[in-house]
């Protein structure tokens, strides 16, 4: 992919994250009591019944994904200011992905299983 | 080796330099710190379903002892002091995210104009600034609104 087109993903994972975010942050601090969203069960708010919400699970995936994209894209952009090479670029290339790829894996595997808890 | 403790020194030390390059450090140094506190919470809140061994819906019983295990350790000073410095962060980042996003694409950026002393960048405009500004502003607001919800300090 070119590098203009993965910063134009950049900016525009960046407005999804403050929606997607801004979601989340509303329902751990604003709709509810931070103590209360806290609970593992039995609050509207609480953990398992944010992942049990359909709406609420889908932003919480959209939110994983996008900040894999944009955080460890971020990350690449800094670690290739620091030094540069064609060695040092495709290995911090290919780490970045590989790391945002397992996080994305792991983070879709806990919101799949809470889900149907 | 120098070559990176070089590179590092002129991307930490923003000391000599104007609000723009504050407003750089800042922006990736906080970029850093949400992105390792990211991997950090999505590790965490594994912990709902169990932890990491889980690949399939475990007993109800099982996951919650788990996530009670995990708020337990989770919950001392150190770490909400931590994530009242987050929401410093990320309030700061994202404001800050959004002027950078306008001036990339050259909204809300000033006339082009000859290099005069006291060099000012040219970048920096009236509007560019008050969004810096703002952002550092909100960035407080939320760092003290954090500080409130863990320690109970301000009652809010």
């Amino acid at each position: 992919m070119k590098e203009k087109t993965i910063m134009l993903l950049h900016y525009i994972t960046g407005l999804g994250i403050i929606i997607a975010g801004g979601v989340h942050l509303a329902t751990v601090f604003l709709l509810s009591q931070y103590h209360l969203s806290m609970e593992f069960d039995n609050h509207p708010f609480a953990v398992l019944n944010v992942y049990r919400n359909v709406l609420l699970a889908s932003s919480l995936e959209a939110l994983l994904v996008l900040v894999a994209f944009h955080g460890f894209n971020g990350l690449r952009v800094i670690l290739q200011e620091l030094y540069q090479g064609k060695t040092y670029t495709t290995a911090v290339n290919i780490m970045v992905f590989v790391v945002a790829a397992a996080l994305v894996v792991y983070g879709t595997r806990t919101i799949l299983i809470a889900h149907q808890l | 080796m120098s070559l990176l403790v070089n590179a590092l020194k002129t991307w930490l030390l923003p000391l000599r330099y104007g609000v723009e390059r504050w407003s750089y450090t800042l922006q990736r140094v906080s970029g850093v710190a949400i992105t390792l506190y990211f991997v950090a919470h999505v590790v965490e809140t594994g912990n709902v379903v169990g932890g990491a061994a889980v690949w399939s819906v475990p007993p109800y019983e099982f996951a919650e002892r788990v996530w009670n295990e995990t708020k337990t350790f989770l919950a001392n000073p150190l770490f909400d002091a931590g994530l009242a410095v987050l929401a410093f962060m990320i309030f700061f980042h994202t404001v800050n995210g959004v002027r950078l996003f306008l001036a990339h694409f050259g909204i809300t950026l000033g006339k082009p104009g000859r290099p005069e002393y006291p060099y000012r960048a040219a970048s920096m405009s009236r509007p560019q600034r008050v969004l810096f500004w703002l952002s550092v502003i909100l960035a407080v607001a939320a760092m003290v609104y954090a500080v409130d919800v863990f320690f109970k300090v301000l009652q809010l």
